[in-house]
């Protein structure tokens, strides 16, 4: 996979800048009822208890103030890939126990032909890991420069 | 879309089943903590199932785990009045208070989930 084909997956309607958040829970709170206003789940419950499964297992939060939720559910009918900034850094329990700002949800059918889920995650993990990727996400303000910024523009 | 909370509770709960297979895999759970997740707390699954099972009716358990024994999809799609667990047409028609009853397949018996 490609950084394009990765660009591909993601939607301007699902991109959210300085949301107003103050903690985890909160965040997947607002991230699902945001995804059910804008139709793209079946049940709000449903996702938001497999969400917060997903963080028993183990925190999402990869450091450097960025965290990656994903999880499969059969609420969803396709991938789905939602980009958010909070307006101020997290608790986490991220393993360097940095604040996040930086959250990427990746949701997936649990029947998905195409098998992109894994490597969906993999390529955006490898986007922020770069020092100066994450360090422009926290400055720009509109889904076009994050495209951009995505596809080396 | 409405749904009957034991249709919502088995569906939390095959997506829970599919996370702790997923650790469970060699293979898969090697992929994501080499990207640098922690999927160490498999007990605290273990234990998120336990609570689910409670909610559960024994009769609905019971055929959630008779599903399980011959699938890995228990709750599938029905899409269109076709089962996405194994393509056959429902000859009942499902309307749109479809997934306010939980129903199975008339022919492979998984628990069918409208979309
Ligand atoms: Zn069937």
């Amino acid at each position: 996979m490609d950084n394009k084909a990765l660009a591909d997956f993601f939607d301007a309607e699902l991109f959210f800048f300085d949301l107003d958040v103050k903690s985890k829970p909160e965040l997947f709170r607002r991230l699902v009822e945001l995804l059910h206003e804008k139709g793209k789940i079946g049940n709000k419950n449903v996702i938001l208890q497999t969400i917060l499964a997903r963080e028993e297992l183990g925190s999402t939060g990869l450091g450097q103030g960025v965290a990656v939720p994903h999880s499969r559910s059969l609420m969803t009918k396709n991938l789905i890939l939602v980009g958010c900034r909070t307006k101020e850094p997290l608790d986490y329990a991220a393993p360097d126990d940095i604040g996040v700002r930086l959250v990427f949800l990746i949701l997936a059918p649990p029947q998905d032909p195409a098998n992109q889920y894994l490597p969906v995650l993999g390529k955006l993990v490898e986007f922020v890991s770069h020092e100066e990727i994450r360090n422009k996400l926290l400055e720009i303000g509109t889904f076009e420069e994050f495209k951009n910024l995505l596809l080396g523009e | 879309m409405p749904i009957v909370p034991a249709l919502e509770t088995v569906i939390i709960l095959q997506d829970l089943d599919l996370m702790i297979a997923e650790v469970n895999d060699a293979q898969s759970s090697k992929t994501i903590a080499d990207m640098g997740f922690n999927i160490d707390n498999l007990d605290k699954l273990e234990s998120a199932r336990k609570e689910l099972l409670e909610k559960l009716d024994d009769s609905i358990l019971r055929l959630y785990n008779r599903l399980s024994r011959r699938y890995s999809h228990r709750v599938v799609p029905v899409q269109n009045n076709i089962c996405l667990g194994c393509f056959m047409t429902q000859p009942t028609r499902f309307t749109d208070t479809g997934n306010t009853q939980l129903r199975t397949c008339q022919s492979c018996n998984r628990i069918l989930y409208k979309i």
